[in-house]
């Protein structure tokens, strides 16, 4: 009944976002105060039917309700609750709904923290977030409904859920990664907004960037969340592996990223401005290009999904409709903006641009680079494109972004003294190359060339961030007073920055200095990998709630420290499916990584052994770049404007 | 010319050197580094190369996975409709390995005639239920089906 | 100068956006099998295998007669139930199936087929999947259509059903009549 109930709601749901994506709208033409204010309840209605009917799918998945087919075929009664609940979104139509839940969460959100804003505007904003939202529910009503009940035949006992997902990375990586995908269509509905209303003044800016910001920094987790995921619960240490579906998270990312830079631009200085409302509708088209990559199959990835020609098609008419239009608005109303600010070329907009153009150029790559295999599948030919492409091409576009992020971030906005310019660079360069020295004699006994190269860029960050910090300080009665003088804003870009840095290192050196063998291993036995003194100390079998697991004891001397690492091969009794867990000991500078791999006769089995050097700063870097991010949204800025607001309308 | 002019035209001069530069990159890099898939059938007609990283793909087929003398080395041989080819890897075997299921591997043709695999990639296919899943569910008392 | 330049981009974009949505809806209807499914008008492969509760070995090279279907089913299959009472109608209307029985164990198999029914002229037994791999096929249910001379002209992926028997499969036949 709880399922019927749920199908209801969303139906309802969808009603309600075909009446909120016309009738605001017309009312905002008309100057139908009724219409337009119908906006924000009819945003707030459709969240709380959605999410009813999100909360009737989960219920069924904690009940065990076999007779509903997304329930039968990805549940299993003795999986543990935790994962029955992360289940919901363990495949397709269960993903779809979160994605729904979220898109009209974030719409919902809208309605209720931009009080400080034009009616018309929000009505506006809404109805568009509504349109997408149509689209997105008759998706799901027509082509991937949750709710099918599988009667009068239904198994006493689900298929469960694929083991890999069956952890607590996966349950919370996806919610975070479509916070962020759909985040951006909060971006996008201000970009057509205002498109629409033909008001791209700094405003516009103004209003969607702590919007841009938030879904930036919920998408640069869901990411990290990600790489952490696959680099424990796939069993050999990657963190990374430009597989087709990583690249369709990785891309809105970065024009994500390029978007809060010229955002900044367009708010303060106003330039930029029709390429700003160009970059947020990219960055949503490249979230629906993500979905359609990942829902429809038709590049074949690690994370295959089973391929539906129907599904992919209707993604792929919706992401046609959504992106023509949304093109064709901008080249007749975008065309109207002009940017009113003057800038010189040594000035923090025209490194502002030289971001944005690299990043484009960086996003150009791996879409091509994923793409590709299908351009050449129209012709017949089946190929894949291998990493090294994307670890050779990306890195000539992202070093030089780094190199003059070390500079664009101080200068001043339309002119920056070009003297000055260059001794503050000197005097960074002088820093970074000192503290390049005191690592030199550890990084020679491994780094190649992109290493070093790479670290000095790492080591240029941080020295102009601190440099930068000491410069903003240096005036005023103390230190310590100016430094709590200086804004959220500039702490949020600090940390985002030296997020990059760190999140460099870790890249860098994690593959340069690492070490892996393979090696044949019994229990007894004792093998010796540089520095760590490995001892296999026997086999368990284990009961786990829904799995029978082999479980490797080993014992890691290194120097004088010693721990025990357990690793374990587990058999899932439902779908008979085999899973590593590899046994890990995190540690700041590296992660001894332990994974079982086959018997090979009655007695020894092959091992993996990995020394992951400086892993962790890899994920370290991106909690910064969040907390960036988060702080920016923080900034006094935001609420400032809406106070002073209040004011007028008081007034 | 102004020097509005001069300015935007060298922006515009520098943008496409910049771009002609990156797509030159681009080309070159995504050239040696695309591989090419073959199937069995492919490879027994001559129309692979050797000595190139290429994909094969196929179905691995029963009982044909054996271990060598050094007991990291294993081998097995993949089918499609028409041809066999015989795998070898010295390597783990990732999970989702299958008698009877889809495998691509990366790797190289030697002159041997068998493929020298760097990675295998085993398919999971959500559409397919192992048969193990109905036997656990009957060895627990459940029958797959209310038949009545 | 801004709003001509921005209006001289939307041919171009257009065209790339067109070109890509091109590229999209072509891979769509591409098989992403690591082996080709069989199309049409590829001859039957050649296969033996034991039928199923029986000790008879039959050559799919024998198998002759009208327009007749290759069902692969298991007993371990959830699909398979959905379609049953379909092929129990087909072969009620007097089309021939005939199964093959995939990774399955005998036992379970005749159960299946004791409580359900028996739409099959007979079954082969595949417990390893050998045919399977000669057909190309990866999950069960799939579904061959194979004409007179022994060509296969039709492949079902998954469940068969009333609309895919009277919309793909009877056309075929009807078509060559």
């Amino acid at each position: 009944m709880i399922i019927e109930i749920a199908h209801f709601c969303l139906i309802l749901a969808f009603f309600v976002a075909v009446f909120a994506s016309v009738l605001p709208l017309w009312g905002s033409f008309y100057k139908n105060n009724a219409l337009i204010r119908m906006a924000r309840p009819a945003a707030l209605i459709q969240f709380g039917l959605v999410f009813i009917s999100f909360i009737g799918l989960v219920h069924a998945f904690v009940v065990d309700d076999f007779t509903v087919a997304y329930v039968a075929n990805h549940s299993y009664s003795k999986l543990p609750l935790g994962f029955k609940m992360s289940a919901v979104w363990g495949a397709h139509e269960g993903s779809m709904l979160l994605w729904i839940v979220i898109l009209t969460g974030w719409s919902a959100a809208v309605a209720l923290f931009s009080r400080q804003l034009p009616e018309k505007a929000v009505a506006r904003v809404l109805a568009v977030m509504a349109i997408i939202s149509v689209g997105f529910l008759s998706f799901s009503l027509f082509t991937s409904n949750p709710f099918e009940r599988l009667l009068p035949y239904f198994p006493v006992d689900g298929r469960d859920l694929n083991p890999l997902l069956q952890d607590f990375g996966f349950i919370i990586h996806p919610p975070f990664l479509y916070m962020g995908y759909v985040g951006f269509s909060v971006a996008f509905a201000f970009a057509i907004a205002a498109l629409i209303g033909g008001e791209l003044d700094s405003a516009w800016a103004r209003w969607s960037r702590p919007w841009t910001l938030a879904a930036w920094v919920f998408l640069t987790i869901g990411i990290a969340l990600g790489s952490w995921w696959a680099y424990y619960e796939l069993g050999w240490g990657g963190w990374w592996f430009w597989d087709p579906v990583e690249n369709a998270s990785f891309m809105p990312w970065l024009t994500g990223t390029a978007l809060i830079h010229t955002l900044a631009a367009s708010e303060k200085r106003g330039v930029f401005k029709s390429w700003t409302v160009f970059l947020a509708l990219l960055t949503f088209s490249l979230s629906l290009l993500g979905t359609f990559i990942v829902r429809s199959g038709v590049i074949t990835s690690v994370h295959s999904f089973a391929q539906d020609p129907v599904r992919g098609l209707y993604i792929l008419i919706f992401l046609g409709i959504v992106v023509v239009s949304a093109l064709t608005l901008f080249v007749f109303r975008g065309s109207a903006v002009k940017s009113t600010g003057r800038y010189q070329l040594i000035s923090k907009e025209t490194f502002l641009l030289f971001n944005n153009l690299l990043l484009v150029f960086a996003l150009l790559v791996v879409l091509f680079g994923t793409l590709y295999p299908l351009i050449m599948e129209a012709f017949d030919r089946s190929i894949s494109v291998g990493s090294p492409y994307f670890n050779k091409v990306f890195p000539i576009f992202v070093f030089p972004l780094l190199l003059l992020l070390g500079i664009g971030h101080w200068l001043h906005w339309k002119k920056h003294p070009v003297d000055k310019l260059l001794k503050t660079a000197r005097n960074i360069l002088l820093i970074a190359l000192s503290v390049l020295i005191i690592v030199s004699y550890w990084l020679y006994s491994f780094a190649d060339t992109i290493t070093w190269i790479g670290m000095f860029i790492s080591a240029w960050i941080i020295s102009s961030l601190l440099y930068d910090i000491a410069e903003k300080t240096k005036h005023g009665t103390s230190r310590i007073a100016a430094l709590k003088k200086l804004k959220a804003s500039f702490w949020g870009m600090q940390f985002a920055h030296s997020g990059i840095a760190v999140m460099l290192v870790g890249i860098l050196l994690v593959s340069s200095n690492s070490s892996e063998k393979l090696i044949q291993f019994a229990p007894g036995e004792t093998y010796q990998f540089d520095e760590y003194s490995i001892k296999f100390n026997g086999l368990k079998q284990v009961e786990g709630p829904n799995y029978t697991a082999t479980r490797g004891v080993f014992l890691v001397l290194e120097n004088d420290n010693a721990f025990t690492l357990l690793s374990e091969k587990r058999k899932y009794t439902a779908s008979g499916q085999i899973m590593t867990e590899a046994g890990i000991d995190a540690g700041f500078t590296r992660d001894v990584y332990i994974s079982l791999g086959e018997p090979l006769n009655d007695r020894s089995w092959s091992v993996r052994i990995y020394i992951k050097s400086f892993v962790r700063w890899i994920w370290l870097g991106a909690i910064l770049m969040a907390i960036g991010g988060l702080l920016s949204v923080t900034d006094k800025r935001y609420r400032l404007k809406l106070k002073s607001k209040e004011v007028n309308n008081a007034v | 010319m102004k020097p509005q002019r001069k300015k935007r035209l060298f922006a515009i001069l520098a943008t496409l050197a910049g771009v002609s530069i990156a797509v030159a990159l681009v080309l070159v890099a995504l050239s040696e580094n695309i591989n090419l898939f073959y199937k069995p059938s492919d490879v027994e007609a001559g129309k692979a190369p050797q000595n190139k990283t290429i994909k094969v793909g196929g179905l691995v087929v029963p009982g044909t996975v054996k271990r060598g003398e050094n007991l990291l080395q294993v081998s097995f041989t993949i089918r499609d409709n028409q041809s066999d080819l015989e795998v070898r890897f010295d390597d783990v075997l990732p999970d989702l390995f299958k008698e009877g299921q889809g495998i691509v591997a990366t790797g190289k043709l030697t002159e041997q005639g068998h493929f020298q695999a760097s990675s295998v990639l085993a398919k999971h296919d959500e559409n397919y239920m192992p048969p193990e899943v109905a036997r656990a569910l009957k060895e627990s008392g459940h029958p797959v089906k209310d038949i009545n | 100068m801004q709003s001509n330049a921005s209006k001289k981009l939307i041919l171009p974009l257009l065209i790339v956006v067109a070109l890509l949505g091109g590229l999209f809806y072509s891979a769509l209807n591409k098989e992403k099998q690591l082996v080709p499914s069989m199309r049409s008008d590829k001859p039957l492969p050649e296969f033996s295998a034991k039928v199923l509760l029986g000790t008879k070995q039959v050559n799919s090279k024998d198998i002759r007669g009208d327009y007749w279907l290759l069902n692969f089913w298991g007993s371990w299959c959830p699909t398979c139930y959905v379609e049953h009472p379909f092929l129990m109608k087909l072969k009620q209307q007097g089309v021939t199936i005939i199964g093959v029985n995939y990774k399955d164990t005998e036992q379970d198999a005749k159960r299946f087929l004791e409580t359900q029914g028996n739409p099959y002229k007979f079954s082969f037994f595949d417990p390893k999947g050998y045919i399977a791999i000669d057909m190309g096929i990866t999950a069960a249910p799939e579904t061959f259509l194979i004409s007179p001379e022994g060509k296969v002209i039709f492949h079902r992926i998954g469940e068969m059903n009333e609309r895919v028997y009277n919309s793909a499969i009877l056309p075929l036949i009807n078509g060559s009549n």
